[in-house]
């Protein structure tokens, strides 16, 4: 019976001192409180007797009992000084002494330990970002990966007062070293790493989930995931935001996905409404529009960076019931009117169109979409500017059309690209792919609509390969980042300039162009003497979608429009298009006769020279025949 | 009030459209592909329907021609839209049952005219 009370009770010290963290400090409490009624017994043994009390330490003033024997022993554990008083006591009293003042030293050295101990975990939680976020209105980057950096700074760019938190899995060590070599970028925003799982709720909790303004969940880092698809972790994060009670109102969430093919599931687990953002899916729509329209790359991204006070407002003029778009949007100079925004009174969702007719009568619950500087200006009355053109404005663009296609290696976005092609193709498209042994090439390429597909595994060398064929008989090459390498870039610039050799050998026929993916920005800045047309930096072009969605949630539905076959799009339209070859115009003259084809002109690409987006009305340009007119337009498909 | 089917994958044309025909008092109803749209068909009974040719799940052409082989449906006229230019396609709506043609981007009132114009002579 005692040997079991005995076991059970060494069951309860053995738990308690697993489980507890304030076991150590109920340990040492314990402990003093036996050595001060050990000290305590020296009363028995004449701690007051006349010899005793000769010692200047043992002084019997308040009973000489209970109380003085416990300031006694009490004074012997706090202070080993005290044991020098001591002298002339008996032996037994001095030994009664002695423990005390060893077993105090032991305390007190304990809980010295446990003092420092606990201010250098707390300090150690801060610096490892375990600690209670108490923020409001905060951004919350949940995960880690190389766009982080990249979506930081847009997001500095658009608004540099705010927090951003940063919850992942990620040790904060290397967090903190990749935000420290970049803090330039960030303009003084404040950035919190933690360390702590976005599918957990209390580290999301910690970070303040319920304050936050919004949310953006990054997929898992490559080489992080061990086999397991770097979206599960996403899936669980978004089934916990649905599952969370909010107390206020649940901040905006734009979602990475990974690989494309869990494009379903997240959509199920974050709702129709979420902004889902697929780097396969925009890479390869953006590599197929930059094949259709050479330059495209450069408009996307001098449009939608957002930077210098660039940004996309919405403004509800006074009086716009009534009026037509086309008029209102005459009277912006500084900034283009590009469509037409509201907010659905049962949804409470910001909705939008583009590039409606020009006679799109407004409603007054409608907002106008400007794209451009924040310092606009807004013309009272409407100013039709007379133009003398040297021709008729064609009705009909022409759209260049894609009849071959060379795509040099394969990843994960070669099938998206291959459907994408299909989508927007009219007659038959032959696409020769070339592949390096350890690369592999989606299986459905046979079943796509309109395209001939071939796979060519290029054994030996890739160069033999390439001077050996005809590269002039194809419209576009398009080189894929090589996802297999540590460096993806480097076969692309590899295969770059063996096409520049190739370009520079004489030939009879074009040169096609070629459009490059990109993972990082400075690869494709190495790139510039080769005969690139369009880099697409996926790394880029994606994190500036996940930021500008996590502030102005609309956008989804504005860059998909874009980038979907069917919708409208940016393309360039040449200037002869308008009757205006070879003479001096200004841009207000210009966006009138765009409008007459139900287009709108937000920009000009002059030859050898940067796109130039929203100019002054009153900028006079004088063209020259390869000068082209950016345009948001309808897909028109046939000419 | 006169009902009209717009049948449109696109969410911005659908919007745009909607918007605009409301506007002008029509009640519209919505259909994002050429299965659902054949479904709306029977059970909403429009007075027109405004069919887009590149649908996903079933395309425009085989709704249309689904619609006019079918004799409950046979008789709501169908203007069919594309964002194709070519004669041809033009010539395939109608060949499909398209009661008329216009071509993407829509311009409202050259729109307008041709509904009225169906929906007068039915």
């Amino acid at each position: 019976m005692i040997k079991r009370v005995l076991e059970r009770f060494r069951y309860l010290i053995v738990l308690f001192s697993t489980t507890s963290p304030s076991f150590p400090y109920i340990l040492l409490l314990i402990t003093a409180i036996v050595v001060v009624l050990i000290g305590m017994i020296a009363y028995f043994f004449g701690l007051f007797s006349v010899q005793s009390i000769r010692a200047s330490g043992i002084q019997a003033d308040l009973d000489a009992g209970f109380f003085d024997s416990l300031w006694w022993s009490v004074k012997h554990v706090l202070d080993p000084g005290a044991f020098s008083e001591n002298y002339g006591a008996p032996i037994t009293i001095t030994i009664f002494a002695l423990f005390n003042t060893l077993m105090g030293l032991v305390i007190t050295g304990a809980l010295i330990g446990f003092i420092v101990n606990f201010i250098q975990s707390r300090m150690e939680e801060m610096k490892g970002g375990i600690r209670q976020i108490n923020e409001v209105n905060h951004t919350l980057l949940l995960g880690w990966n190389r766009k982080g950096i990249s979506i930081l700074r847009i997001l500095a760019e658009m608004r540099p007062q705010q927090t951003i938190v940063i919850l992942s899995l990620t040790d904060t060590s290397v967090v903190s070293q990749q935000l420290d070599k970049a803090k330039t970028l960030f303009k003084g925003m404040r950035i919190l790493p933690q360390i702590g799982s976005p599918s957990m709720i209390n580290d999301l909790n910690r970070v303040g989930i319920q304050d936050c303004d919004s949310v953006i969940i990054l997929a898992r880092a490559n080489g992080e995931h061990d086999g397991v698809s770097p979206d599960i972790e996403t899936v669980k994060t978004l089934m916990l935001l649905e599952n969370i009670r909010w107390t206020k109102t649940k901040p905006k969430v734009v979602v990475e996905v990974a690989e494309q093919e869990n494009t379903r599931i997240i959509e199920i687990a974050a709702g129709q409404r979420t902004p889902l953002v697929s780097t396969s899916e925009f890479v390869s729509k953006t590599m197929v529009q930059c094949a259709r329209h050479p330059g495209y790359a450069e408009a996307y991204q001098e449009i939608f960076a957002f930077e210098n006070r660039k940004a996309l407002n919405f403004i509800r003029p006074k009086d716009l019931q009534g009026q037509f778009f086309g008029e209102i949007a005459m009277r912006y100079d500084n900034a283009t009117a590009i469509g037409v925004s509201w907010i659905e009174a049962d949804t409470g969702i910001r909705k939008a169109i583009l590039n409606p007719e020009p006679n799109y009568d407004l409603d007054e619950d409608e907002d106008i979409i400007l794209l451009g500087n924040s310092n606009f200006d807004f013309k009272d009355e409407l100013i039709i500017p007379p133009v003398t053109q040297i021709g008729e404005v064609q009705n009909n663009p022409v759209n260049s059309k894609l009849k071959s296609i060379l795509i040099i290696g394969a990843n994960n976005n070669l099938s998206q690209i291959l459907e994408e092609l299909a989508a927007h193709a009219k007659t038959e498209v032959k696409v020769d792919i070339l592949t390096t042994p350890n690369q592999t090439t989606p299986s459905q390429i046979s079943s796509l609509h309109m395209l001939n597909v071939s796979t060519h595994s290029v054994e030996s060398s890739m160069e033999k390969y390439l001077n050996n064929t005809n590269l002039g008989y194809y419209d576009v090459v398009f080189i894929l980042a090589d996802e297999n390498s540590t460096d993806p870039d480097a076969q692309t610039i590899l295969t770059l300039l063996l096409l520049r050799e190739i370009d520079n050998k004489p030939t009879e026929t074009a040169f096609p162009r070629v459009i490059a993916e990109f993972v990082d920005e400075s690869s494709k800045e190495l790139c510039v003497d080769t005969p690139i047309t369009d880099g697409v930096v996926s790394t880029n072009f994606v994190s500036m979608q996940l930021a500008h969605m996590a502030e102005i949630p609309v956008l989804y539905s504005i860059y998909k429009e874009l980038l979907s076959a069917g919708g409208i799009e940016i393309c360039f339209r040449p200037i002869d298009r308008y009757g205006l070859n070879q003479s001096s115009y200004s841009f207000s003259e210009l966006k009138s006769l765009v409008q007459s084809t139900h287009e709108i002109a937000i920009g000009i690409k002059k030859t050898n020279q940067k796109i130039e987006i929203n100019p002054r009305n009153e900028s006079k340009y004088k063209y020259s025949a390869d000068d082209k007119v950016v345009v948001l337009a309808q897909q028109i498909y046939g000419q | 009030m006169t009902k009209i089917l717009i049948v449109e994958d696109n969410e911005m044309n659908r919007d745009m459209l909607t918007r605009r025909l409301k506007r002008r008092g029509y009640d519209i109803v919505i259909a994002e592909d050429g299965q659902e749209g054949l479904e709306k068909m029977s059970v909403e009974n429009p007075d027109l329907v405004l069919m887009d040719m590149g649908l996903p799940v079933l395309d425009g052409w085989e709704a249309t021609t689904k619609a006019k082989s079918d004799p409950s449906l046979k008789e709501i006229p169908v203007i069919a839209l594309t964002a194709h230019a070519l004669e041809e396609d033009k010539q395939k709506a109608l060949a499909a049952g398209a009661d008329d043609f216009d071509t993407k981007p829509v311009s409202l009132d050259r729109l307008l005219k041709k509904i009225e114009s169906l929906l007068n002579s039915g």
